[in-house]
């Protein structure tokens, strides 16, 4: 093919330039393709030319070869023995990850890897893309994306985060990926290696702490909060002389956390003798002696020595405070044989009694002290401005705890939900699968708004609008099972239905949704 | 072939306008009439695009990259002078100039076509009528689907291999490919739908269709319509075997072709145990021989191929155009998974 492509390569030169400066020679005859070409008639210049190149043209596209090549081929992936989920699950996927219902996606992702299921291959590349632009959804994606999905993730740079979990296995290979990784990855692997060997993800960490920048220093510090254990003290210890004082803020919170830990111990001593018991015949109290200075080792250990200027108490106060942040309520009512609402009870009675609360409150969440907790609930619940310590406690307690408590606030109100509702800024926050009675209640209580024929453009529009907002949150937390319930029996008839409507509707879709989506998971 | 769209195009535009079809009036002295006149603006038409053409050659291509979008407003003649075909092979130069190094030969291919085109439509008389049909098909005469139907047509058990959907203009049109079991030949199948209009053929990827196939007349037709079918589409057995075994003999079918429609610009192909390879972000398939196909550039499902793949040889359909392929359905894990926005 050398002859025609040096004369289609002059063919191209002289209609670039144009056959009124450069004539066009036409080829000797040789070849089929020269001989045709041959014979055209070189007097009309451009005729010949223009068809030329038609025969040249069609001569190569018809004579092609296709070529050989060595470009590389990828390496099987090892077989999947999970089973795919079912097709309806699988179309339900796609619909999701299209946008529709999107907010639904964790659910099917959770509820996949519980039945041991896997997606199929050809929705892969979507959850991955999905992956990639949500790291929220990223763990749930793990068990279902099966051999081919990590598999695959691993081709693509963009997908690493997917395959990395892979690479894990082997530990060179994950000394390997820890040095020479960008941050997310690296972040993925310790979070990994933290779940499966947490002993070699200390040591991971430790070998490069040094040379690490604060703000990846702070990230990776984070992942210890999973699995914290004894065995991480020595590091933790280490962490208090920290040059960043956030990094070293997370230490002491981590060490404190650890009733054995070297912190704790050097706490306890330092507040042993500043709040005594004294139990008189009917009169219970509590004595409470404030510390003298603030030394360095308090200081290392993670006493901050200055008052914010935003913090109305004394210094000696503040300190108080902080120390007693640092020791689990159980310290105190085990030593003095109380129940938690007992000791509430006797705190609430003394001169620093906002102190105490607060760091109790503080100190009992990181101990995950629910009997503690339990107790705090009514304690907040019966003050005012107190949303921010309750919204915590209804995250920390378990369910049987937190949703009574939501139920209470929405029987105490007479006003049914509305945007600026005592139980809303709860209702929202509460991330968990509601059960029964809440359920009922907060479907009672829109049924109420509904009717309560309050005029939607009147001032209180932003509250009826951040509620009927709300609606489609609802949906995600509602149980399935209220599917039927929820579909019907609405008031159609009530003044301002039209407004509610499309709310109210949304939320039936979206539970329709998840219920039809759960259905394929239950065999 | 592609000429076709743009007739389905304006009719099915005229078809959406007007509340009420127009009344087809049988009177063949008028309808000659009107070819008659069809017929001479089409031969104005192109004779001032050869002229044209000439003035562009005489001067030099290098003046296009200068002038922008030449193309337009000869496109626009074309329509006028009822050639759609032409005009759309003219709008598709547009760009060519800016496609990077070697893009004067890719507009010398085209033109050399076009020109080609030209030459064919002014010495009709002295070619087979089967020539003819593909240079008329070529320009955009439209022949009417009654027509086409009252043909004898191919009975065969064809195989929907999949197509795509393209969107101009408001007007979208899909094209499916089926394969024929017995005859071992590809037939394509057009539908159109003007703005909202749902756009189905009833063809769907991986099916079996019993049927009669009827194909427009031309020397290597490809294009074709299916007559209705008492059968209902049923799957395919996952053993079938259908296309080629290899790319060598995919591509002499492609060949074969050519050889009798220089102005066909896509061909189906559908390949056994083809191998995805992938070389600095240039995806392909290869054979047992090594022979390898690349994907066109910037076609955006190479990485669910990946994924149906696992890494092991599958079975694709796709449409080759002389250079690349587009690959439009896959079957592995014992499916077919359409690709793209075809259902």
């Amino acid at each position: 093919m050398s002859e025609p492509s040096t004369f289609w390569h002059e063919l191209t030169v002289t209609a670039l330039v144009g056959t009124g400066r450069q004539p066009l020679r036409l080829p000797l005859p040789g070849d089929p393709l020269t001989t045709l070409l041959a014979g055209l008639d070189p007097s009309n210049q451009e005729h010949a030319l223009l068809s030329a190149a038609a025969a040249a043209v069609l001569y190569r596209q018809a004579g092609q070869r296709p070529l050989t090549s060595d470009f590389p081929s990828f390496a099987p992936c090892p077989p999947d023995h999970a089973p795919r989920c079912t097709p309806r699950a699988a179309q339900h996927l796609a619909l999701m990850l299209r946008g529709t219902y999107q907010e639904v996606l964790s659910e099917w992702l959770a509820a996949a890897a519980a039945a041991g299921q896997r997606v199929p291959e050809e929705h892969l590349v979507s959850l991955l893309e999905a992956g990639q632009k949500k790291p929220a959804l990223r763990d749930a994606m793990v068990s279902v994306l099966g051999e081919r999905g990590r598999w695959l993730a691993a081709h693509n740079p963009d997908w690493e985060y997917a395959a990395v979990q892979q690479e894990v296995q082997g530990d060179t290979t994950s000394e390997e990926v820890w040095e020479t990784s960008n941050a997310a990855t690296r972040l993925a692997l310790l979070q990994r290696l933290r779940r499966v060997n947490p002993a070699r993800s200390r040591e991971l960490l430790s070998a490069t702490w040094k040379t690490e920048k604060a703000d990846d220093r702070k990230r990776f510090l984070e992942e210890l909060a999973a699995g914290l254990s004894m065995d991480d003290e020595p590091f933790l210890e280490g962490v208090l002389d920290d040059r960043s004082k956030e990094v070293r803020a997370m230490a002491v919170n981590f060490l404190a956390g650890l009733p054995d830990s070297r912190l704790s111990q050097r706490m306890r001593e330092r507040v042993a003798l500043l709040l005594q018991f004294r139990r008189k015949i009917v009169k219970k109290s509590l004595e409470v002696t404030l510390p003298d200075a603030c030394d360095p080792e308090m200081v290392r250990d993670g006493i901050i020595p200055d008052v914010p200027r935003h913090i109305k108490v004394g210094q000696k106060t503040w300190w108080l405070g902080q120390m007693l942040g640092l020791v689990p309520p159980a310290h105190w009512y085990q030593q003095w044989n109380l129940a938690p609402a007992e000791l509430l009870k006797v705190a609430l009675k003394s001169e620093e009694a906002e102190t105490l609360l607060d760091a109790w409150f503080r100190a009992a969440k990181r101990a995950e002290d629910t009997a503690f907790l339990e107790a705090l609930l009514p304690v907040f619940l019966k003050r005012k401005d107190s949303y921010g310590h309750i919204k915590v406690l209804i995250d920390c307690l378990p369910q049987e705890q937190a949703e009574p408590a939501m139920i209470r606030l929405l029987e105490e109100e007479a006003q049914p939900l509305h945007g600026k509702h005592p139980a809303m800024p709860l209702l929202t926050r509460y991330e968990k699968p509601w059960g029964h009675t809440l359920a009922q209640k907060v479907l009672e209580s829109l049924y109420q708004r509904i009717t309560a024929d309050e005029n939607p453009s009147s001032s209180t529009r932003l509250a009826l609008w951040t509620f009927r907002e709300s609606l489609k949150e609802f949906a995600l937390r509602l149980p399935p099972e209220f599917v039927s319930e929820v579909g019907r029996g609405w008031p159609a008839h009530a003044k301002y239905w039209d407004y509610w409507e499309d709310g109210v509707k949304q939320m039936v879709d979206i539970l329709n949704f998840r219920s039809e989506m759960l259905k394929e998971f239950a065999q | 072939m592609s000429d076709w769209l743009e007739r389905r195009r304006q009719s099915a535009r005229k078809r959406a306008e007007q509340t009420q079809g127009s009344p087809a009036v049988a009177d063949p002295e008028a309808q000659a009439k009107r070819a008659g006149v069809r017929d001479a603006r089409i031969a104005a038409g192109l004779e001032e695009l050869e002229r044209w053409l000439y003035d562009l050659v005489r001067q030099g291509l290098a003046q296009v990259q200068s002038r922008g979008n030449i193309w337009q407003q000869q496109a626009a003649r074309l329509v006028d002078a009822q050639a759609p075909g032409v005009a759309r092979l003219l709008r598709n130069l547009n760009g060519i100039e800016g496609s990077g190094e070697g893009w004067q030969g890719r507009l010398l291919e085209q033109l050399g076509k076009i020109h080609l085109l030209i030459e064919g439509y002014q010495r009709l008389d002295r070619l087979p009528p089967e020539t003819q049909a593909d240079i008329r098909a070529a320009i955009g005469i439209a022949l009417k689907e009654e027509e086409v139907l009252a043909q004898p047509g191919m009975h065969d058990r064809w195989l929907v291999l999949g197509g795509s959907v393209e969107e101009e203009d408001n007007l979208k049109t899909r094209r499916t490919w089926l394969w024929g079991q017995e005859h071992r030949r590809p037939a394509l199948v057009l539908s159109f739908a003007y703005g909202r209009q749902p756009l189905s053929s009833g063809l769907i990827a991986g099916t079996l269709l019993d049927a009669e196939v009827v194909f427009y007349p031309g020397a290597a037709s490809l294009r074709a319509l299916v007559k209705l079918s008492d059968t209902p589409p049923g799957p395919m057995e996952p053993t079938a075997v259908f296309g080629y075994p290899d790319i060598a003999a995919a591509t002499a079918a492609y060949a074969a072709v050519l050889a009798n429609n220089p102005w066909m610009e896509r061909f189906p192909m559908a390949l056994q145990e083809m191998t995805l390879v992938c070389y600095n972000e240039t995806w392909g398939v290869r054979d047992r021989e090594h022979r390898t196909l690349t994907f066109v550039p910037g076609f955006a499902h190479s990485w669910p191929i990946l994924a149906l793949s696992g890494g092991y040889p599958l079975a694709l359909a796709g449409e080759w155009n002389g250079q690349y392929l587009t690959p439009m359905s896959v079957w592995a894990e014992g499916r077919v998974t359409p690709l793209g926005g075809y259902q």
